[in-house]
């Protein structure tokens, strides 16, 4: 009986050593596993990541990239070249004439164009009177606001091309103050201040001059003189012409 | 029986050596701290089954809780940008030479179990 019972115990504690022995044989195995890949892992990665590998792989990336657009490039090439060969048979066509107009005119409402003409020619200083008490100086110099009167003036007087100290009015032109001088198109200017305008010089010249106008009200403090000339010579406008946010609006909506 | 461990040890290598993918590099410390914990665990459970201490409940769940709260720890480590996984390689890499140290002497003084030193 007693040995019968050490016998049965001797089984199970030899199956518990088989128990232990494979659990520790299945972690064993995990991580034998795990460690080589790990190294391999690690082996490669550094392969991979190596700077000189990296530089050599970015290098093989801009070399595709850079074939790819000569590719791209070359087929644009080859479109234009078609699209020459088709505009060349309308030479005798009215339509480039007609484009080309187009385009002056265009250019010309811009102000991109250099443009000659009669007009006037306004100028504008700050006085040299020497400063007094009781005197606001601020009356004697000249202003932002001023330019902008007689730009606006002008302009409704019909002036069809307008420039202040050669910097040509556009579109989107602003006058405005900094410090002691005024920026126009973002070019600082400082006095005196010449303003060129082509138009019907009579009538711009009567604008400026109505009664009670600007040119009454400024010639008292600052030297003011309007000339009309013949064949004034307006530049073209030479700042950024960028548009990042407006977009033009194409036929159907679409955005170009 | 007896070499079943090292049949396993074989195997495992063979089979990581075969295995057609590798870890990726942005894993690969979390991969190396198991590693660490697991060789602790393992250790530690050789450790006591040669004292005849060996649970293998113990040691299966210290085995996979080791994992987990050391991938977990290097986890947050990376989240609060501190290095936590020194603080495990540290604590793994110091239990598992004591256990290595603890079977070496176990080893040694197998038939007099009075005096371990």
């Amino acid at each position: 009986m007693e040995q019968g019972a050490k016998r049965l115990s001797a089984k199970n504690v030899n199956k518990r050593k088989n128990a232990i022995l494979v659990s520790i044989s299945m972690v064993v195995f995990v991580l034998c596993f795990v460690s080589t890949l790990q190294v391999r892992s690690v082996y490669a990665n550094s392969k991979e990541t190596s700077p000189e590998l990296q530089r050599i792989e970015d290098l093989q990336q801009a070399l595709t990239q850079e074939q790819q657009k000569t590719v791209d490039l070359s087929s644009q090439l080859e479109q234009y070249k078609s699209e020459i060969q088709i505009l060349k048979s309308y030479d005798d066509n009215e339509v480039l004439k007609m484009l080309d107009d187009q385009l002056k005119k265009a250019q010309l409402f811009a102000g991109l164009t250099q443009v000659i003409g009669n007009g006037v020619v306004v100028t504008l200083n700050d006085s040299s009177l020497a400063l007094s008490e009781n005197v606001n100086s601020n009356n004697y110099i000249v202003h932002d606001y001023d330019l902008l009167r007689v730009v606006n003036i002008l302009l409704n007087g019909g002036a069809e091309a307008v420039s202040i100290n050669g910097e040509r009015v556009v579109v989107n032109t602003s006058i405005s103050c900094v410090g002691t001088v005024i920026l126009v198109n973002d070019v600082r200017l400082g006095p005196p201040y010449i303003i060129k305008a082509i138009g019907d010089p009579e009538i711009l010249t009567a604008s400026l001059k109505i009664k009670d106008g600007i040119y009454e009200i400024l010639k008292n403090y600052i030297p003011f003189t309007i000339e009309t000339k013949t064949d004034i010579v307006i530049s073209p406008y030479q700042g950024s012409q960028d548009y990042k946010y407006a977009k033009t609006v194409g036929e159907g909506g679409e955005t170009k | 029986m007896k070499l079943l461990p090292v049949v396993a040890a074989v195997l495992g290598v063979i089979a990581g050596i075969l295995f057609p993918s590798v870890i990726p590099s942005g894993v690969s410390i979390y991969v190396a701290i198991s590693i660490l914990a697991g060789f602790d665990s393992l250790f530690g459970g050789i450790s006591s089954y040669i004292e005849h201490k060996f649970s293998i409940g113990i040691f299966i769940t210290g085995f996979t809780f080791n994992i987990m709260v050391a991938v977990f720890l290097t986890y947050i480590g990376t989240l609060l940008n501190i290095d936590i996984y020194l603080a495990v390689i540290v604590v793994f890499g110091t239990r598992m030479i004591q256990n290595l140290s603890k079977i070496r002497r176990n080893l040694l003084n197998f038939d007099k179990k009075s005096d371990k030193i």
